[in-house]
């Protein structure tokens, strides 16, 4: 199995928005991470990630958007997610992340979120 | 139809990309409600990776059997281990409510097994661990 991730990049106003495709599993998590670590680290501390083309995501997956959280916080920045799967906003129910990590149904209003 | 899906795996995490496509075509095959297939897949990305991670065997070679089985009503997944004695189900939960700087990477793994499992058991057989999970189909979320 690939141990890497397709994600495109895209930007709205002073936001980096991350649109990964597939799966975010036990398997390709790390490359995940190290995208996320990478671009936080070059400045970018306004984060969307865009989960429309998202089919799976795994605890492993949950854990790298928790670190990019913290690490944002610490920076002053803020991270959002959007355009989630039914069975994708389960976990993240069952998780109390959506408590911690703003979760909305679009682009826009994710942006309105940070 | 074939209802029963058996796969052994070196819990490697590169064995587990054929697991999944096995499930994906096992799943459409018996017409498996697409979050179901999504819920067996998640289960046991989470189970493999615990035992890769904590499941070590004292001579090195841990397999574990994973076995599908598609019945009235459900699915029921079996993990049968030969890793060392380790019991899911009394395994701590993670606080789900703790503030973002408090909040451990942790646990959530086995937290998913058992909030989307409707049942959950395990014992030690001959010196295995054995994992038994149903879920239901025929119920609608």
């Amino acid at each position: 199995m690939a141990s890497d991730i397709e994600v495109a990049e895209e930007r709205e106003e002073n936001a980096l928005v991350l649109i990964p495709a597939g799966r975010i599993d036990s398997g390709n998590a790390r490359a995940f991470e190290s995208l996320v670590t990478e671009r936080i680290g070059a400045g970018e501390h306004q984060v969307i990630v865009d989960f429309s083309r998202l089919d799976f995501i795994s605890s492993s997956g949950l854990r790298v958007l928790l670190i990019a959280a913290k690490t944002l916080k610490i920076h002053k920045g803020a991270i959002a997610l959007c355009s989630m799967k039914d069975h994708i906003k389960e976990v993240f129910q069952i998780s109390g992340f959506d408590r911690i990590i703003p979760i909305r149904d679009t682009r826009q209003s994710a942006l309105n979120a940070l | 139809m074939i209802n029963e899906l058996r796969f052994s795996l070196a819990p490697e995490l590169s064995d587990i990309g054929n697991l999944f496509r096995m499930i994906e075509t096992f799943g459409e095959a018996n017409k498996v409600p697409e979050p179901k297939v999504y819920v067996v897949n998640l289960m046991l990305d989470e189970l493999v990776t615990n035992l890769v991670m904590h499941g070590n065997s004292n001579d090195g070679t841990l397999t574990a059997d994973i076995r599908l089985q598609l019945g009235a009503g459900g699915i029921t997944l079996t993990v049968a281990d030969d890793g060392q004695p380790f019991d899911p189900t009394a395994a701590a939960a993670p606080d789900v409510d703790a503030a973002l700087e408090d909040r451990q990477v942790g646990k959530l793994g086995l937290h998913f097994v058992k909030s989307l499992a409707d049942h959950v058991s395990y014992r030690l057989e001959n010196g295995r661990n054995l994992l038994t999970i149903s879920v239901e189909t025929d119920t609608k979320d």
